[in-house]
């Protein structure tokens, strides 16, 4: 490869250009909403939405969309659905604190924290009562032109923008996160991945004898929430026709009549719906499970085992055959779990996740590794949108 | 791992391109290679044609003859709009006596928007794949054994007896060692090392020189096969300011060459000399003189260090291969008596000498706080303060263009003055110089050419919009606490 792509100016074109499709969306959503700030929930999943039309339209039809790439935004599959995150190119660990997530990913507010995307607009973001509200600026023209960003782009971009905008927050969701099969796909796998590791998390902490020392309750509600998205992601996927229609509607009264919403996706996803629908059929497993590790967290907070969920959890793990019985003998579990053996009740309840999972992505063909594994991958060979079609640089 | 830099820039050949112009070029006599990179085009051939290559910042050194009656050719990467070219041509029409027909213009392609045309039928890129394909060539030419910018005397050594590591621990222990790049990509093995002017010794103190308290000496390390002897390119540097009248009339000239074991009159030869502009000319050389003493100063003590290992010293024509660069005789009289007096280092030699000697740059008081960004590199931070003094681009009607009238630049001993850190301005006017953000040239400071001082300039072409939008973004505050950060971290992935 030219090793022209990774030199520090090509990183700091990228940078700026980056910085401009950011400062566009936050402060073109911002000013179509009539408000003085947008929600951080929007904007990631506005941008998720703009990122997949952006590739496969230059992909598709690339002699009417001849872009060069997204910068360093990229979409990523995340417990809150389909999101864009940065992967700053040009980032050198300059700032202590600075961490990217699983070495890959900044967030909105550490990209806020960029003097680059500041200057394109990005001026504050706060958090309040558990919301965080962004506010931008508008750049100007004349900056905007600095930003490495040719006219055609600039339109383009702003046209998304425009059908994006007027759509509600869940029909954001919905596209960012269900869009296409494959989309579904790595939307449920990463509830899955996340799930596993919050529950490893926490089992683990039980097991050495440690569960004092760190915020177990922040695992065992993640993984909560985890398993909810698994569940909902399955949901919206089953409903995705009215969003997308809704996105085909309002395109039609533009120059992206037709083409938008883009609904393709790689040919490594083809098989992409049937894995859905695998995971799907194992859905009552991962429910299981989970009212099965919930039950560590009662003895933990001291309020009692639900013996009854348990055993009626257990047994439905016994009937799918999937692991040995002795991982679902009941009368171990309550043995262990009056017994208040939490330690012995963490390792029994991680072997029985564990070869759960195991047994739900064999029958699955789909992996569900550590998370730094999945979210690796993602980055690199299953990301999900063309990349290859571009035009060089950027 | 792929990433997602790994789909770009499949198109781009920039070797292919350079192959295809120099194959084409007609006869000639001479090329001038402009810098920054046109000078380099003729390593980055494969084809190792050979040529007599002139430096386009020599040519005001050379007389008229060494140009009568020659077929030259001009050679650059690109043009952007023509105002290089321009005045290359300008130079050797109106002042070096050359006419046009003797001229031809080449270059490997041309900004779709440029009005100027070379001679060649150059390709013709638009906006987007001119950068592309300049920053493909900026990073082929940092992957190379010499500097990017060329206006410096290159030193070539080898060792048999030596590893990267045994002689970067050698370096160590005489002054701050840094990267030189941030370029992990090519050939060579890029460092500098920053010193204290203490280094020159008596001749910081000659009367018309106003030496800066900082030097710098810069290696490009490369074997040119595996397990074959190390060799080192080294680009000697020291900062001063000229004040051409006082240096000659107070014997300063005489002093410097003595130091040096050049005649005694050679200063006053370049300055008498018919070259197009002598007192260009004779900062040049001074300048260059100065590096070479604090590179014999230098040697001389590394070679104390080295026990029975052996450096020697490499005539250029040994690197250059085919390319046999053009001088003017005064130039070559300076390089090879420089090259041939330096201390070679040798087995067996133990010279008395304090080899405690540390020449590590002073700080010049209370450095001042760098500011912080998490993804643009501290060093971007000098071109707030060269963007303050010098705009490098200005919005015309539509657009911006590069800003011709840039003024006089910042000096090194400015960026000094304000940071205050001469580890932190070094390491990063490498960074930044390498990667076209800046530049440096020689300028007259005064109306009659008498003071002259090596300044620093915003880059040009596409690199002016670039660097005008990078300090811009310095002067930004942005309005995201770390606390913000937090909490959204910890929504977004839990604990970590």
């Amino acid at each position: 490869m030219n090793s022209g792509a990774r030199s520090r100016e090509y990183a700091l074109g990228r940078e700026i250009r980056s910085a401009f499709f950011l400062g566009k969306a936050g402060w073109t959503a911002q000013f179509r909403g009539g408000h003085a700030t947008i929600s951080q929930y929007r904007l990631y999943k506005l941008l998720a939405n703009l990122l997949w039309d952006w590739h496969w339209l230059s992909k598709s039809y690339s002699n009417a969309y001849d872009f060069h790439g997204a910068g360093d935004l990229v979409w990523v599959p995340h417990l809150f659905g389909g999101l864009c995150m940065g992967q700053p190119t040009l980032y050198e660990a300059g700032a202590a604190d600075f961490k990217l997530q699983d070495g890959l990913y900044a967030s909105l507010s550490q990209l806020g924290q960029c003097k680059m995307y500041s200057l394109y607009g990005f001026k504050t973001m706060r958090a309040a009562d558990g919301k965080f509200s962004l506010s931008f600026i508008d750049p100007g023209y004349q900056l905007e032109r600095r930003a490495r960003v040719e006219d055609q782009e600039r339109h383009y971009w702003t046209k998304l923008l425009d059908v994006y905008c007027q759509l509600t927050v869940d029909e954001l969701n919905s596209m960012a996160t269900c869009r296409t099969p494959g989309a579904t796909l790595l939307s449920v796998r990463a509830q899955l991945v996340r799930w596993h590791k919050n529950t490893t998390k926490a089992l683990n902490a039980f097991a050495t004898g440690r569960a004092a020392e760190i915020d177990v309750g922040l695992y065992f509600r993640s993984a909560r929430e985890c398993a909810d998205q698994f569940h909902e992601k399955l949901r919206i996927w089953d409903h995705i026709g009215e969003p997308r229609q809704h996105v085909a509607d309002l395109a039609a009264k533009t120059e992206l009549a037709g083409r938008v919403p883009m609904l393709l996706d790689l040919p490594q996803y083809r098989f992409a719906g049937d894995r859905v629908e695998a995971l799907r059929r194992h859905e009552p497993v991962i429910a299981a499970l989970q009212s099965v590790f919930s039950q560590i967290e009662a003895l933990w907070l001291k309020k009692g085992v639900d013996s009854e969920a348990l055993e009626e959890r257990l047994g439905l793990l016994s009937g799918r055959d999937l692991v040995e019985k002795r991982l679902c003998d009941a009368s171990v579990w309550m043995a262990l779990a009056l017994g208040t053996r939490t330690r012995e009740l963490a390792r029994l309840c991680q072997d029985l996740i564990d070869a759960c999972v195991n047994a739900v992505a064999s029958e699955s063909g789909v992996t569900i590794p550590r998370q730094s594994d999945f979210y690796n991958a993602v980055a690199s060979s299953e990301y999900p949108l063309p990349r290859d079609h571009f035009k060089p640089g950027f | 791992m792929s990433t997602a830099l790994d789909y770009v820039e499949q198109d781009v050949d920039v070797s292919r391109d350079i192959e295809s112009l120099l194959s084409r070029l007609p006869s000639h006599d001479m090329v001038i290679g402009m810098l920054r990179y046109g000078a380099h085009l003729p390593h980055l051939c494969e084809l190792a044609l050979p040529m007599n290559l002139v430096l386009s910042h020599i040519v005001p050194f050379m007389n008229r003859a060494a140009f009568a009656d020659k077929k030259i050719v001009i050679l650059d990467d690109t043009i952007y709009r023509g105002s290089e070219m321009q005045r290359i041509m300008q130079d050797l029409t109106d002042r070096m006596g050359v006419t046009l027909a003797q001229l031809y213009r080449a270059v490997a392609i041309v900004n779709s928007r440029s009005k100027y045309l070379p001679d060649n039928d150059a390709p013709r890129l638009k906006d987007a794949d001119y950068i592309v394909w300049k920053e493909s060539l900026a990073s082929l030419v940092r992957g190379g054994l010499r500097p990017t910018e060329r206006d410096y005397p290159l030193y070539y050594f080898e060792t048999a007896d030596l590893s990267l590591g045994r002689m970067l621990s050698h370096l160590h222990r005489f002054g701050a060692l840094h990267p030189a790049s941030a370029d992990l990509a090519g050939k060579a093995f890029r460092a500098t090392l920053t010193l204290s002017s203490d280094l020159l010794g008596d001749v910081r103190d000659l009367p018309g020189l106003d030496v800066e308290d900082v030097c710098k000496i810069r290696f490009h390390f490369y074997r040119t096969c595996e397990n074959g002897p190390l060799r080192m390119v080294v680009i000697p540097m020291a900062f001063s300011r000229l004040t051409i009248d006082h240096f000659l009339e107070s014997g300063s000239g005489e002093v410097l060459a003595a130091n040096l074991g050049l005649r005694s009159a050679f200063y006053r030869d370049v300055y008498t000399s018919d070259s197009a502009e002598p007192r260009a000319f004779l900062y040049y050389m001074v300048s260059r003189s100065l590096g070479a003493v604090a590179l014999n100063s230098f040697l001389t003590r590394l070679s104390a260090r080295f026990g029975t290992a052996t450096l020697v010293s490499l005539p250029s024509e040994k690197i250059d291969g085919n390319v046999r660069y053009v001088f003017p005789p005064l130039y070559t009289e300076f390089y090879e008596h420089v090259r041939e007096a330096l201390p070679l280092v040798s087995g067996g030699e133990q010279l008395d000498l304090v080899d405690s000697l540390n020449w590590r740059p002073r700080d010049g008081g209370v450095q001042r706080e760098l500011k912080r960004d998490p993804i643009i590199p501290e060093s971007y931070q000098i071109t707030e303060f060269v963007c303050a003094k010098t705009k490098p681009a200005k919005w015309e009607r539509k657009e911006w263009v590069p800003n011709s009238e840039l003024g006089q630049g910042v000096a090194h001993r400015e960026l000094l003055a304000y940071f205050r850190n001469p580890l932190f301005v070094s390491a990063a006017l490498d960074d930044l110089i390498d990667s076209g953000l800046l530049r440096a040239q020689d300028c007259a400071m005064d109306a009659a050419s008498n003071v002259w001082e090596r300044m620093l300039f915003p880059g040009g072409e596409f690199k002016a919009q670039e660097i005008h939008t990078v300090a811009d973004a310095w002067g930004v505050e942005t309005g995201v606490s770390d606390d913000v950060v937090r909490e959204e971290l910890l929504e977004l992935w839990g604990p970590f």
